[in-house]
């Protein structure tokens, strides 16, 4: 369907309802994925689905439907249900009707790149090949995923709001294992062109090879040096912890009450940028509404939340264009965390390490005591000893126990190079860098 | 079999697949939400598509589409072969699957009461007078939740099995979230946190439920916790609640037990298994006392089924007996790697993902023992329930969990009170110290709806039988400081 024949469809349907205030969200999506492992392709799919979300209002009555049937007619009944369901319900007297139209940039146009919307099973399956290619060389076995996605999300109101946005995104993953040790390689871009599946390959491959016959080291306090993608997993708890309005309303926001107080090292900035070309943009939150850049941390002091227009209504705040699906209840959400970058390199971080860990890759994390962000989870895919300067050798996997907003403030480094890491959810992106922090508390260990 | 899967069937044989399932599925959700007494979220939603499984040049190919007509069915065939061909450039051998009957069955739902028959406002007003009432001094934030699931699936195969199952499932909860002064939040939950409890079955489960009851005390106990001593950090005799015990099962049973896992398809993600083929009914995963099972035919439960997304007919095995690792979770083809029959464990979330293997009812076998003997039984002790954080390694070996209440025990008995408890351990170690579990008065099923696996992710629901066990000289209360 093309956005002209979409619009057209969302109008005509907004025309035929009844409710005082009507909203369509529509989301378009053609994904594919080759999924390896055992140096073997064991799956590989494709997906093509529309859904469209209607939230229909009467007074402060609030109906919401979804149907995949993405027809004329199915957008008729949707509309029709949304209504009915509205009528049906008890009033929610903090609902503030839906938002008015504001102006929303345009995108780049490097968000939608022709090359990935219309990318072949077989030249994924090159790509894979490529890496598969490089572990047995090694005698090793590649497990991993390459996935391409192109969507389209479309949203208009009764308010007069009507944002359109088309993005893809290619991302392609690989653990690469062997005996007694693992290594981890990936990159994402909109672009599929931009992916190297050699310099993957190559990286994971290092890894397990360098990390081969791990000691055990005792657990306790370390020095580490992060990977962004150690970063990325202890962001992600963060971002669910602490910086939408619903953290604050459940009292798991370590901002609140903080704002412009030093919290953590004043190398730190945390922000959400859904205009930034250095991440995968998008303009607009799932209520058409203008995303906002939101400083979570400045240098280290406290800053803000992100806001939907309900959590913005009731809390006395205005949206900062991060709402998901409404109604959820899931909050506002900031789906394009950076880190600022800092003035180092990684190899800068180990050189000044004399005895710590790094950390490839997290796992499975989970928060432990969320008021100070305490978390606990594992490393995995290549954690190394760093001793004197250099790693030396892998150790085996550790668990740790520790309070995020700690390591924050005992953050010394942060690397230039930031890296785009798409997120699994097909929506939105971080960016961010290697980091250094002087105490990091590993409580046990996995055999 | 309908006119869509033989057309299906037909176009994948046309173009050269030796084998195709095709898997239409109509499904309706309802996800209400309160907060503090107020509506907070009704969502409904309709969802309704296909999706074409193929084995072509000895390999798989997928695709999956929203729209259902003719004319698509033709394309998804083909992009699906399509598919098979490019993946078969990197195989290493063809996919076998293990042979199975040839099934045509019908399979009704187990609801009593449709719960789509039920008002979004009726629904609502038991959220809120629940929360309402757990709106007591200190408590800040009152939660409650229901969903629902109503479904046809239509499952056809090119080896001429059809069977179309319809399925009903309800689901509700409710927490309490308390706040003091001095910047402590606890939160208590019922009858389990997250989505609460979860059943095949209709409105009848939501109000067996039976909140306004409930809402009290747990309100109380969350304030309680704020004031609660912390868990001390130690090692102690452990004994888990019914429903911290069903988290146990899950990620230290259920996930390691996938037979995919084990065989390195999901390393990627969520990781590998320690309980590798040569441990196949020699390994000593538990005490004798031990028994696990996964069993697809418990009435209700949420992780039962009838017929997988191959198929296969679901049936009970023991995955662990007497303590000792006996079977895996498998599909068509990888159970006669291991030298397994196929036992009805490949699922798919919705009909647009394709099928990977899934828990289903992966259940603790009760015991004999009354809570009073599990806990007299402990001379000094910790006893944890209600599932607040897990986390687990890539390997399933190394684990950490958070309850919401725990209690010490001194001589045999209850006392104190203790907030944020946690303990930690190794899977084999932690079973092989189990030396009690409550009997059958003291088992349950519960329902979790929010089981993650696979790429692109894909959301299983699942149930675990459970009773309160015990377990010796366990390490708790991990420090972070």
């Amino acid at each position: 369907m093309s956005r002209e024949e979409l619009h057209d469809l969302m109008q005509d349907a907004l025309k035929g309802s009844e409710a005082d205030q009507t909203e369509i969200v529509a989301m378009m999506t053609d994904s594919a994925l080759t999924w390896y492992a055992e140096n073997m392709i064991h799956q590989h799919v494709a997906e093509h689905t529309g859904q469209v979300q209607v939230r229909a209002v009467q007074g402060k009555k609030v109906g919401s439907s979804s149907t995949t049937d993405c027809t004329a007619e199915g957008l008729k009944l949707v509309v029709q249900q949304a209504s009915q369901a509205a009528r049906l319900m008890p009033d929610d007297p903090d609902f503030p009707g839906l938002p008015q139209p504001q102006p929303v940039l345009v995108a780049s146009n490097s968000s939608w790149i022709a090359e990935t919307a219309q990318s072949k099973p077989e030249e994924r399956v090159q790509a894979v090949r490529n890496v598969i290619d490089r572990a047995e060389r090694e005698g090793l076995r590649a497990a991993g995923t390459y996935a391409v996605q192109d969507s389209e999300l479309a949203v208009m109101s009764s308010t007069g709001v009507a944002a359109y946005h088309r993005y893809t995104v290619a991302a392609l993953k690989a653990v690469i294992m062997g005996e007694d040790s693992s290594g981890y390689g990936f990159m994402s871009s909109a672009d599929v062109g931009e992916i190297d599946p050699d310099a993957i390959g190559e990286q994971a491959v290092r890894t397990a090879v360098e990390t081969r016959h791990p000691i055990e080291v005792e657990p306790g306090a370390f020095e580490v040096v992060l990977s962004p993608f150690a970063v990325e997993e202890l962001m992600s708890m963060m971002a669910y912890l602490a910086f939408s309005a619903r953290s604050v309303e459940e009292h798991t926001c370590f901002l609140e009450g903080h704002e412009g107080e030093q919290i953590v090292s004043p190398l730190v900035s945390l922000y959400d940028d859904g205009l930034d070309p250095a991440g995968m943009p998008l303009p607009f939150d799932f209520e058409g509404m203008p995303k906002n850049h939101v400083d979570f941390l400045i240098h280290g002091r406290g800053g803000s939340v992100v806001y939907d227009s309900y959590y913005a209504a009731k809390s006395g705040h205005v949206t900062t264009g991060h709402a998901l699906q409404q109604p959820n209840d899931m909050g506002p959400y900031p789906l394009n965390i950076f880190m600022g970058a800092g003035d180092s390199t990684e190899a800068d971080m180990v050189s000044h390490v004399e005895r710590g860990i790094y950390v490839t890759r997290f796992w499975y994390g989970n928060p432990v005591e969320p008021r100070r962000a305490v978390v606990t989870g594992t490393t995995r895919d290549g954690t190394y000893l760093i001793e004197n300067g250099r790693k030396t050798r892998g150790v085996h996997n550790l668990r740790f126990t520790q309070s995020l907003v700690d390591m924050l403030e005992h953050t010394v480094e942060i690397s230039r190079n930031r890296a785009v890491l798409a997120s699994r959810y097909g929506i939105g992106a971080m960016v961010l860098p290697s980091m250094r922090s002087e105490e990091f508390r590993f409580t046990s260990v996995s055999r | 079999m309908d006119k869509f899967a033989e057309r299906v069937l037909r176009a994948a044989k046309r173009l050269g697949a030796t084998y195709c399932d095709c898997r239409a599925v109509d499904m309706e959700r309802e996800d209400i939400s309160v907060v503090g007494g107020m509506p907070r979220a009704a969502v409904h939603a309709h969802q309704r598509g296909f999706g074409v499984r193929i084995i072509a040049d000895g390999a798989w190919g997928f695709s999956s589409s929203s729209v259902v007509t003719d004319a698509e069915a033709d394309r998804i065939v083909e992009e699906a072969v399509a598919i098979a061909h490019a993946s078969a450039l990197a195989k290493k051998a063809d996919i076998v699957l293990a042979p199975v009957d040839a099934v045509q069955d019908m399979v009704p739902h187990q609801a009593d009461i449709d719960p789509f028959l039920i008002s979004d406002a009726e629904k609502m007003s038991v959220l809120a007078e629940a929360t309402r009432a757990m709106m007591v001094p200190f408590v800040v934030l009152a939660r409650g939740q229901m969903q629902f699931l109503k479904e046809r699936k239509t499952f056809a195969s090119s080896e001429g099995t059809c069977v179309i199952q319809d399925r009903i499932e309800s689901g509700a909860g409710i927490s309490a979230m308390a706040a003091s002064d001095r910047g402590g939040v606890q939160v208590r939950s019922y009858p389990m946190s997250f989505s609460g409890d979860n059943a095949q079955a209709g409105w009848e489960f939501i109000e067996g439920m039976k909140f306004l009851e409930h809402a009290g005390p747990t309100a109380r106990e969350a304030v309680a916790l704020l004031s609660a001593r912390p868990c001390p950090s130690c090692v102690l005799d452990l004994v888990v609640g019914g429903q911290q015990l069903a988290l146990q099962v899950h990620e230290s049973c259920g996930h390691p037990s996938e037979l995919d896992r084990v065989m390195g398809m999901e390393a990627s993600f969520a990781g590998t298994s320690f309980l590798t083929p040569e441990k196949k009914g020699n390994f000593r995963y538990g005490s004798d006392i031990v028994n696990l099972t996964a069993d697809a035919t418990i009435p209700h439960a949420l992780g039962a089924l009838a017929y997988d997304d191959e198929g296969v007919k679901g049936r009970k095995v023991y995955l662990v007996r007497n303590g000792i690792f006996e079977q895996y979770l498998n599909s068509r083809a990888s159970a006669p790697v291991v030298g397994e029959e196929p036992m009805g464990a490949m699922r798919a979330d919705g009909f647009g993902r394709a099928p990977i293997v899934r828990m289903t009812s992966i259940n603790l076998e009760p015991g004999d023992l009354t809570f009073g003997q599990l806990i007299g039984g402990v001379e000094n002790g910790l006893y944890v329930d209600g599932i607040r954080s897990w986390s687990i390694d890539d390997r399933r070996l190394n684990f950490q969990f958070g309850s919401e209440i725990g209690w010490i025990i001194k001589g045999g008995k209850l006392q104190d009170m203790v907030r944020n408890p946690t303990y930690t351990g190794v899977t084999y170690e932690f079973w092989r110290s189990c030396d009690g579990i409550g009997g059958p008065d003291l088992y349950h099923v519960w329902g979790v709806d929010n089981c993650g696996k696979g790429e692109p992710m894909q959301v299983a629901h699942v149930s675990h039988g459970t009773a309160p066990a015990r377990f010796r000289q366990v390490h708790v209360g991990v420090l972070h400081e």
